[in-house]
């Protein structure tokens, strides 16, 4: 273990020491700029400033996570006798690291707060920016030197646990993944400091794991941070103790065959331009939005029955079968034309129907996260308020936007499995579209671009059919035609 | 030639002609029906209603029941049996006319026969806004107007048979059936979005197609001529990009 110690703390390097301690420092003494703290105020108050703590030690932190999150080669493990004894050893002994980390900063926090006035009390002096701060954390602390000294020992648990989620899930998805996921959750650690609409959502970020004063003053958020770690801690003991096999990790087999072909870079880049440019469009059409709420409904407005607008129309279709008809292209390309050596490779063609399936769904929720993406975005730049009702109202638009394009998708499914022609399915769906022109009311009811918001009485405007009717009809749809093609697909393959 | 325009006639003349009666069954249908729930200016207004769902779809029926032929021959590698006795070049061209001639017969026909219906049908007119109504070439809809029907059918049949050159274009280079017989309903689609969102709708292809869909003090002669001529001009990119970029064969060994 002292080996694996040594080794991980010369992955981390020396030149990481010497930047967190110079940037804290220069930080720190920055700080006392203009400021008039006391030596123990100083403390906490370099301490606990989640700007530097975000844009600066997390980054740090996390890519030196990176750097010892491999594992090790076999026989290294093998001297272990277990691959759970060698993880719960490698991060037993990242404490020593996280240990290390915090205390280099506390040394330099120190070094910068020489010369200024004793003073352990938490009244300070008028115009303070740390007013807040100092207010929330004097609630449960007595003193600042115990609040700081709790802030040291939550920021070093913090990193042990982050350094463990991170050889955790490098282990169970592979370096890339990893990769990906932490950029996620310290993205989101950005938007929770910066979307006040955030903080009312029971989702935790780094931040939460770092930072002690962010799980203080909002009601119920500690207890939000004490389950997602306990069910975190949970999920890396209860996976590494039992060898669960890695789900993200299995290159082989038809899904990740088909994977490759459908989530090709220009595919991508194609449903983000379309993304992109409808939420341009519509954030330059109507800059005089004001609420969060009035922004999703109108990006997700779509076009509405017994009319026929061509412009919206034309939105709406090209929203709704973009990726439908890379969905097309897809099934032409690597399923018409199957090479008969991948049908001798599967062991069914109930693995091929599956595997169709499966990245039919990943490939509209990609779609879908795109979206909820994009509403956050376009309501940041275009909106005034995004708060909680805003995010929940765009996470059901979103939702029902995910049915309707994957109720669609299994339509032209089903028509390409009785056809064989995946050009009829696209047509079909097509002209399912279009029949929101009926000037009738059961018009109202047709699934096909439902997720329209103007087609919804979302926001109780006595317009529109309801939303659960709505959801109702999708997921009853999207029911109905799963059965259907689990029960006659694997015979017209 | 024309004994190889014969041969190609032989190949497609069943979906040509069902393409004919369908949609001219449906346009004159439309046309018939669909006015009802409209004041109506002019005979022909119940014509431009009846036909208008025609102007977002006409790419896609110009092109199914053609090019799907030439994609099949590249497919089954008739090609390579036709290549030593004709030249392709000659072989594609004869195609290509007949193609046209279809696809002109498979816009102008329905448009024709369901101006031909509202004609004899002669829906109830309103007078009400006689007077504050406009309309593009007002003279030849309100007076002559079998004269303005026959000239913009014969018109819209002339755009079809630029879209379905583009169709063409796909089906000589394009491995992907789908991609042949939706990529210019695909191009119409993002043409019209994209120019009507940038404030430019009277230059769509749909305005040219369809040139009652705007206020007429907008439409001018450039409207007959930009889209047009944006389409050609994608067409021979599109024919450069594959036969000099990607090295696309039209004749696979």
């Amino acid at each position: 273990m002292i080996g694996l110690i040594r080794k991980n703390i010369t992955a981390f390097g020396i030149g990481k020491v010497i930047v967190l301690f110079a940037a804290t420092l220069v930080f720190s003494l920055s700080l006392r700029v203009g400021n008039t703290l006391s030596f123990e105020q100083h403390l906490l108050s370099a301490l606990s400033d989640h700007y530097y703590l975000i844009f600066f030690f997390l980054p740090l932190i996390l890519f030196a996570c990176f750097s010892f999150s491999e594992d090790d080669p076999e026989y290294v493990i093998l001297r272990f006798h277990s691959y759970h004894r060698y993880f719960f050893q490698k991060w037993l002994g990242i404490g020593i690291i996280s240990a290390l980390i915090v205390l280099i900063q506390c040394a330099a926090i120190l070094v910068s707060a020489v010369g200024l006035k004793r003073g352990n009390l938490w009244a300070l002096p008028a115009g303070s920016l740390d007013t807040d701060l100092f207010h929330i954390l004097s609630q449960p602390f007595q003193t600042p030197l115990t609040a700081f000294f709790a802030c040291c020992i939550y920021e070093f648990l913090g990193i042990w646990l982050i350094a463990g989620l991170s050889i955790w899930l490098t282990h169970f998805t592979g370096h890339k993944w990893t990769v990906r996921i932490m950029v996620s959750l310290y993205i989101l650690s950005i938007l929770w400091i910066k979307v006040p609409a955030f903080h009312t959502l029971p989702v935790t970020g780094f931040n939460h794991l770092l930072i002690l004063h962010h799980n203080l003053g909002l009601t119920n958020r500690w207890i939000v941070t004490g389950i997602t770690v306990l069910i975190l801690l949970m999920l890396i003991i209860l996976t590494v103790r039992f060898q669960v096999k890695a789900p993200l990790r299995r290159k082989s087999g038809i899904t990740a065959y088909y994977r490759k072909a459908l989530m090709q870079k220009q595919n991508l880049w194609i449903l983000c331009t379309v993304v992109l440019g409808i939420t341009a469009y519509k954030g330059f059409r109507d800059p005089y939005l004001t609420s969060g709420q009035e922004w999703i409904y109108d990006l997700f407005s779509g076009h509405g029955t017994g009319m026929f607008h061509v412009l919206s129309f034309l939105e709406m279709l090209i929203v709704n079968t973009a990726p439908l008809y890379l969905l097309a292209v897809f099934v032409e390309h690597s399923i018409s034309d199957q090479s008969i050596f991948v049908a001798i490779r599967t062991r069914s063609r109930r693995e091929i129907l599956h595997g169709i399936l499966q990245i039919n769904v990943q490939f509209i929720a990609l779609y879908s996260v795109l979206w909820f993406l994009a509403g956050i975005a376009g309501g940041l730049l275009w909106s005034h308020t995004l708060d909680a009702d805003a995010i929940l109202f765009l996470l059901g638009c979103v939702g029902v936007k995910f049915l309707d394009i994957l109720l669609q998708s299994l339509v032209m499914l089903v028509c390409y499995l009785l056809t064989k022609q995946i050009t009829v399915g696209f047509l079909t769906v097509l002209g399912s579209n279009l029949l929101c022109v009926i000037p009738q009311k059961w018009g109202a009811f047709l699934p096909f671009g439902l997720s329209s918001t103007v087609r919804m009485d979302w926001i109780s405007l006595d317009f529109g059919i309801p939303v659960w009717s709505a959801i109702m009809v999708l997921v009853v749809l999207v029911s109905v035609l799963l059965v259907l093609i689990e029960s006659f697909g694997t015979k017209k393959l | 030639m024309l004994h190889l325009m014969k041969n190609e006639w032989k190949k497609i003349w069943l979906s040509v002609l069902l393409a004919v009666l369908t949609v001219t069954i449906a346009a004159s249908v439309l046309t018939a029906t669909r006015y009802h729930a409209y004041s109506l200016t002019y005979t022909l207004d119940a014509w431009e209603i009846g036909t208008e769902l025609f102007g977002i779809l006409y790419p896609l029926l110009v092109v199914i029941p053609l090019c799907w032929n030439l994609y099949q021959e590249r497919k089954n590698n008739f090609l390579l049996y036709v290549q030593p006795r004709v030249s392709m070049a000659r072989y594609l061209s004869a195609k290509w006319m007949v193609y046209a001639i279809s696809a002109f017969c498979m816009i102008a026909i329905p448009y024709l026969v369901s101006a031909a219906t509202v004609l004899l049908i002669q829906p109830p007119l309103s007078t009400l806004n006689l007077e504050n109504a406009t309309h593009i070439f007002k003279t030849a809809y309100s007076r002559y107007p079998v004269v303005y029907a026959v000239s913009l059918s014969s018109w819209k049949g002339f755009l079809g048979i630029l879209v379905m050159t583009m169709g063409f274009v796909l089906a000589m280079y394009c491995d992907n059936v789908f991609v042949v017989l939706t990529g210019p309903f695909l191009y119409a689609t993002l043409e019209n979005f994209i120019l009507a969102i940038l404030g430019i709708p009277e230059y769509r292809l749909v305005t040219a197609f369809e040139p009652s869909c705007l206020d007429p003090e907008v439409v001018s002669m450039r409207s007959f001529v930009v889209g047009p001529v944006l389409l050609i001009a994608c067409t021979i990119l599109l024919a450069f990009f594959f036969s000099k970029i990607q090295k696309a064969k039209v004749v696979k060994i």
